[in-house]
């Protein structure tokens, strides 16, 4: 019994004594009343039962009927799965919108050889299982339940519970291992069917997912941060918190390496030192390594990484000198909450950018000598930065003429036109001093400055006829056309898509992709490009949150480098990135050095069955060995401080937490699952492995925790964030 | 355990039912798939196909010159002399060869001394101005719009994807190879994965039903063990279990399917290529950059023929770099040296195996590139191009098709930079392999699915 205060609808406070008895005759103020009080009090439990010898799952919240099941249970062979959630009492006791539900069945236990169950449906529905009409009674009694929103999602301070049915069977579940498991035991899945009190799980579950999408990865120190200030708050946190990651500030390089670091053949030397910090993406890739281990401003890493990979440039180019692809990956992590426009125009200005699309030094056309003006930037600026191939609609989908044809949304002609719009630039003159005047060999430190005997000063026809006049200059001629293309309505959906692709899901359904574009269109304030607003409205958006999508087409293939820190930020322990750093390439994403300007993989790449499945480009039989290799090295070696670099302290997992846990697989396993699965691995996948980890003698706590943070890393359970 | 990679009913099932939606060209349905599961006579000799990909667009405008002076003085206007920062290879660096039907003099790459050789001994040939099209298509009808151009010209993912797929018009998921695959597979005498490729995915490769194994250039091909027997037999037990462990979900078991099929084919594959007795490697001394390691690793399962009970293996690799918009001659100097060495290293390995009559290599790439010099000393993205054939089996010392006149502006350019309109198709390449290969001419469009849009459909560059 307990006693509490409340204030009541009619403004009185009223002292009310509750308990399970008194609550059935209702309450002054149901409708207010808070989870926790739901839990506590004006709810049943409903427990669940399995039957081995029919291999049938009963349900029930009848007190009486559950002293009866468990004093049976012998004869009748109906033993507790350890599963069990809570019902509201009473309407009074529900929150408002609460609907009934049909009580369980009566069990017949006159015959436990051939016991009649019956399921628990929604909305006071009885479904009838085994033989119809012989001892299966509907009881009259009701508890209730809320409905899941149109999102599908259980309100704050409920949690979901799943139902799955199959011949003469029926479960519900409201754990998610549970649930997910009856798939693979050929039952059909239903998905959410009821919202019941109750909040952990669920809540726990929706956070997890929440650091799978906004952060390198989860553990739960981090996890009980979330939980305290709650999601929303936590996001808008993350999108307000000052950059804490920054890029080594490497200094200029002449692109001469044997020149500055010579002798750098001698292991250990000097100049091999020299040469790996300066003629290397060494420090770059190390610092964004460490950056994704250690610092809070996770959000903010991630985005820029998701954008590193759209406006790509790379250092598998060897003219891109490394302090040059540190300058271009700080834009994105100083650009990441700032306009996409913003970005879009730093970007074409970038030197790194100029060097790898060939818009530095870029002339324009030269009759006298048969040149025409370089269209790498040109073209590619609107197939991958902007606007795409094909007209779309505001979901993303592709627009169509009345031939039921794509709709290019520019041509070879545009595409010669916007080569021109781009001549004149070069590099600047060193420490920009002074304006150049003439074509400059490679500098990365400041933007690119135009030259104005080189630019092409003829009118010029972009997309929709619009035209950039004769005799504009550089700056004015590119300002326009960035402004122009940027002005596009592609853009919106183009980027909106695969910001969500990079962040929650491959394959976002379109009225997904519409509400982010609709956002990126205006952010509230009549602004369009709002990078802040539109990763909130990706990650606070339906689709985003709940637990861990049950629906067979929602998920993405961790990359690989979001596959080495997730393990290592899950885990625990000493890592300063040096060994990491190393182990990006062999799962084919050689960090900030990708093969083309179509990055990795293609947004539009799609599994075998048609869905979009981006990081699957890069997922083959080699690369499916080099990550369970990786992470059998993450799980099984300590690798040694490198003295060469500064500050390095090596990489050592902390078991001590893990083996701590040995001695009850179950409850290690479970450990891991809500970690890395966000509490969803399912429970036959859960058994497995703890049947390997029960295969060694209990003593060796450390080959026990080993085992299963490997089988659980390699699960694609995990692999794969849904 | 049971070879994973064998098809499981479920992806038969599923490839047949999304046959229909596959194409957008409307002839790749499950007919197609009907028909390749029907032709399953066992073939008895062994051959194999090798497909190497230039990535970027390569621009071989300057792995064959003309020689004569009128044109080459076509080319040296349009390119620029390297004198003057253009990307016209001086005349006299040239290496001459005639094929041996044409009365003309042209000049390979000075980097390919070894095609060179191959060439004039017949073993190597050309096939030239060999593009993406929907079908057969003059300037005239470019211009005038009156017959249907491929979609999104000059882009490197379309084109690179119509290359692989042969349908140059809207979104196809299974590429020529795969197809060739599916219709050869039945007949093929082993469940062992067709289809190997040493250069990751590629929708060349993907076929109605999987075939395809990825193996590194490299190193290795399995799974590390760790700590004692008795832990590692557990683990790997679990390992196995949980991949039939999907959860409903379709990325998960994509993921699963993948690495149940890896671990299926390492067992065999692993031990072939970390084998030391190899008569391969020596042979691959000079050839050791990663378009040899390549190479060398298809050597090593052509060597292990017998192991794998293949009777016909598809092989893929590729060689990246060839966007050259810029710096132009030095980069072509390095890639073309390096498949220069690699495809001598390759040919010599096959005749030594005694396979040298039953193994044909070819090239592809995106795109090829305007004959007019891009701004940097390079070249933008153009369209037809030319590609090599190497093998026992290749008509050598020849040129097939047509070489495009060089006029800027002219007959074959579709712009004014030099852009060739093909007068080949893609279809009609692959269809002479595929030919080669073994496919009949009724299932010549189950691979090809528009090659009825064109007349010759054996070029007769393979005996």
């Amino acid at each position: 019994m307990e006693i509490q205060l409340k204030n009541c609808t009619d403004g009185v406070r009223r002292i009310r004594v509750a308990t399970s008895m008194l609550l059935a005759t209702g309450s002054c103020c149901a409708l207010l009343m808070n989870p926790a009080h739901a839990q506590t009090a004006g709810t049943v439990d409903s427990i669940e039962y399995y039957n081995a010898r029919t291999g049938q799952y009963y349900r029930t919240d009848v007190a009486n009927e559950i002293t009866a099941t468990d004093q049976n249970a012998v004869a009748s062979g109906w033993a507790r799965t350890g599963q069990s959630y809570k019902l509201w009492r009473t309407q009074a006791d529900a929150p408002a919108g609460a609907v009934p539900v049909a009580k369980l069945t009566s069990l017949n236990f006159a015959n436990p050889a051939a016991p009649q169950v019956c399921s628990l449906s929604k909305t006071g529905k009885l479904t009838q299982l085994g033989v119809v009409g012989s001892g299966c009674v509907p009881q009259t009694s009701v508890t209730y339940a809320l409905m899941p929103d149109a999102g599908g999602n259980c309100a704050t301070g409920t949690q979901p519970v799943y139902q799955a049915s199959a011949s003469n069977n029926s479960r519900m579940a409201n754990q998610l291992s549970v649930y997910q498991d009856m798939f693979d035991r050929g039952w059909n899945p239903t998905g959410i069917s009821l919202c019941v009190p109750g909040t952990s799980t669920a809540q726990d579950a929706d956070i997890y997912r929440l650091l799978k999408q906004a952060t390198f990865g989860a553990n739960e120190a981090l996890m009980n941060q979330v939980k305290q200030v709650g999601i929303t708050s936590w996001v808008d946190n993350q999108l307000n918190m000052a950059a804490q990651s920054s890029m080594p500030a490497l200094g200029f390089y002449p692109t001469q390496q044997a020149t500055n670091c010579t002798n750098n053949n001698v292991t250990g030397s000097a100049e091999q030192i020299c040469a790996r910090d300066n003629y290397s993406l060494f420090q770059v890739q190390l610092r964004f390594t460490q950056n994704a281990l250690t610092k809070q401003d996770q959000l903010r890493q991630r985005v820029a990484f998701a954008l590193s990979q759209i406006l790509v440039t790379s250092g598998a180019d060897s003219s891109i000198m490394p302090y040059g692809m540190a300058k271009y990956q700080q834009m994105f992590l100083d650009n990441a909450f700032g306009n996409y426009k913003d970005l879009l125009t730093a970007v074409t200005l970038s030197p790194v950018m100029g060097d790898y699309l060939n818009m530095a030094n870029s002339n324009k056309p030269d009759a006298a000598r048969g040149i025409a003006a370089n269209e790498n930037y040109a073209r590619e600026i609107m197939q991958l930065f902007s606007i795409g191939l094909y007209d779309l609609n505001l979901d993303g989908t592709v627009k169509k003429d009345a031939q039921d044809n794509l709709i290019p949304s520019y041509t070879q002609t545009t595409v010669e036109n916007l080569a021109r719009v781009f001549t004149g630039w070069t590099y600047a003159n060193f420490n920009n001093a002074t304006p150049p005047t003439r074509n400059n060999a490679s500098y990365y430190d400041f933007p690119m400055q135009p030259v104005a005997s080189n630019h092409d000063t003829t009118a010029k026809v972009l997309i929709g006829g619009f035209v950039l006049p004769a005799n504009q200059g550089a700056t004015q001629d590119l300002n326009m056309a960035v402004d122009h293309l940027f002005a596009h309505p592609n853009v919106a959906p183009f980027i909106a898509k695969q910001l969500i692709q990079k962040l929650v899901s491959s394959d976002p359904s379109p009225a997904y992709v519409a509400r982010i574009a609709t956002v990126f269109n205006n952010n509230g304030a009549g602004v369009k490009g709002d990078l802040k607003a539109v990763v909130r409205a990706i990650l606070l958006d339906a689709e985003a949150r709940g637990p861990i999508k049950t629906v067979a087409g929602v998920g993405k293939l961790k990359e690989p480098v979001l596959l080495a820190l997730s393990a290592y930020r899950g885990l625990g322990g000493v890592n300063d990135g040096v060994w990491v750093r190393t182990q990006y390439a062999a799962m084919a994403q050689d960090l900030f050095r990708a093969p083309t300007v179509f990055n990795y993989y293609a947004p539009d790449n799609t599994i075998s069955n048609g869905k979009l499945g981006p990081e699957f480009e890069i997922l083959t039989s080699t690369t499916a060995f080099a990550r369970a290799n990786f992470l059998r090295n993450v799980t099984n070696v300590n690798y040694a401080i490198d003295a060469t670099v500064t500050g390095a302290t090596g990489t050592t997992v902390d078991w001590a937490p893990w083996q701590a846990l040995a001695a009850n697989p179950a409850a290690l396993v479970d450990k891991l699952s809500w970690i890395f699965a966000a509490g969803a691995l399912s429970t036959s996948s859960q058994q497995q492995i703890v049947n390997a980890v029960n295969a060694i003698t209990s003593t060796d706590t450390l080959s026990r925790a080993r085992t299963a943070a490997y089988l659980v890393l390699t699960a694609s359970q995990f692999q794969v964030d849904r | 355990m049971n070879a994973p990679y064998i098809i499981t009913r479920r992806r038969l099932l599923k490839a047949i039912a999304g046959a229909g939606a596959v194409s957008a060209t409307g002839t790749l349905e499950g007919l197609g798939l009907s028909a390749a599961l029907a032709q399953s006579a066992p073939v008895t000799d062994y051959k194999a196909l090798v497909c190497v990909f230039l990535f970027g667009g390569n621009d071989a405008n300057n792995l064959i010159v003309p020689m004569d002076t009128a044109e080459y003085n076509l080319y040296v206007t349009a390119r620029g002399t390297t004198a003057s920062g253009g990307v016209a290879i001086p005349q006299a660096q040239l290496l001459g060869i005639t094929p041996r039907t044409l009365n003309k003099n042209y000049g390979l790459h000075p980097a390919m001394t070894n095609m060179k050789s191959l060439f004039d001994a017949g073993k190597m040939a050309m096939l030239t101005n060999v593009g993406t099209l929907a079908e057969p298509l003059t300037k005239a009808e470019y211009t005038a719009a009156t017959k249907a151009r491929p979609e999104q010209l000059f882009s490197h993912s379309d084109q690179q994807l119509q290359w692989q797929t042969s349908v140059s018009k809207g979104i196809e998921r299974t590429g020529w190879g795969g197809r060739l695959a599916d219709v050869v597979g039945p007949s093929n005498g082993s469940n062992f994965p067709m289809i190997t490729s040493i250069a990751g995915s590629a929708v060349y490769l993907n076929g109605n039903t999987p075939r395809v194994v990825a193996i590194p250039s490299t190193g290795t091909f399995g799974l590390s063990t760790f700590g004692a027997a008795a832990a590692t037999t557990a683990r790997e037990t679990a390992l196995k279990n949980i991949m039939n462990l999907n959860a409903g979900n379709d990325f998960v078991r994509e993921s699963d399917d993948l690495f149940a099929q890896a671990i299926g084919a390492s067992d065999v594959i692993n031990p072939i290529i970390t084998a030391t007795n190899t008569t391969i490697t020596p042979i691959f001394a000079n050839a050791t950059s990663n378009i040899g390691n390549q190479l060398r690793q298809v050597a090593k399962l052509i060597e292990a023929r017998n192991t794998i009970g293949l009777k016909r293996q598809i092989f893929f690799v590729s060689i990246g770099g060839f966007d050259t918009h810029t710096n132009q001659i030095a980069s072509h100097n390095t890639l073309y040296g390096q498949i220069d060495a690699a495809l001598k290293a390759f040919y010599d390995a096959t005749v030594q195996m005694g396979v040298a009559n039953q193994v044909t290599t070819f090239t592809m790439s995106d795109f090829g590139r305007t004959l007019k010099q891009a701004s940097g000393g390079g070249s933008d993205h153009g369209w037809g191009n030319h590609q090599m054939m190497l093998g026992g089996a290749v008509r050598g010392q020849e040129f097939y098709g047509t070489f495009p006149n060089h006029t800027l502006g002219g007959p074959n350019d579709v712009s004014t930079n030099g852009r060739w309109v093909p007068t080949t198709s893609v279809d009609q390449y692959g269809a002479t392999l595929a030919k080669w290969f073994g496919v009949s001419p009724s299932n010549m469009a189950t691979v090809f699915p528009n090659i009825g849009r064109f007349s010759n459909t054996d070029l007769g560059f393979l005996s």
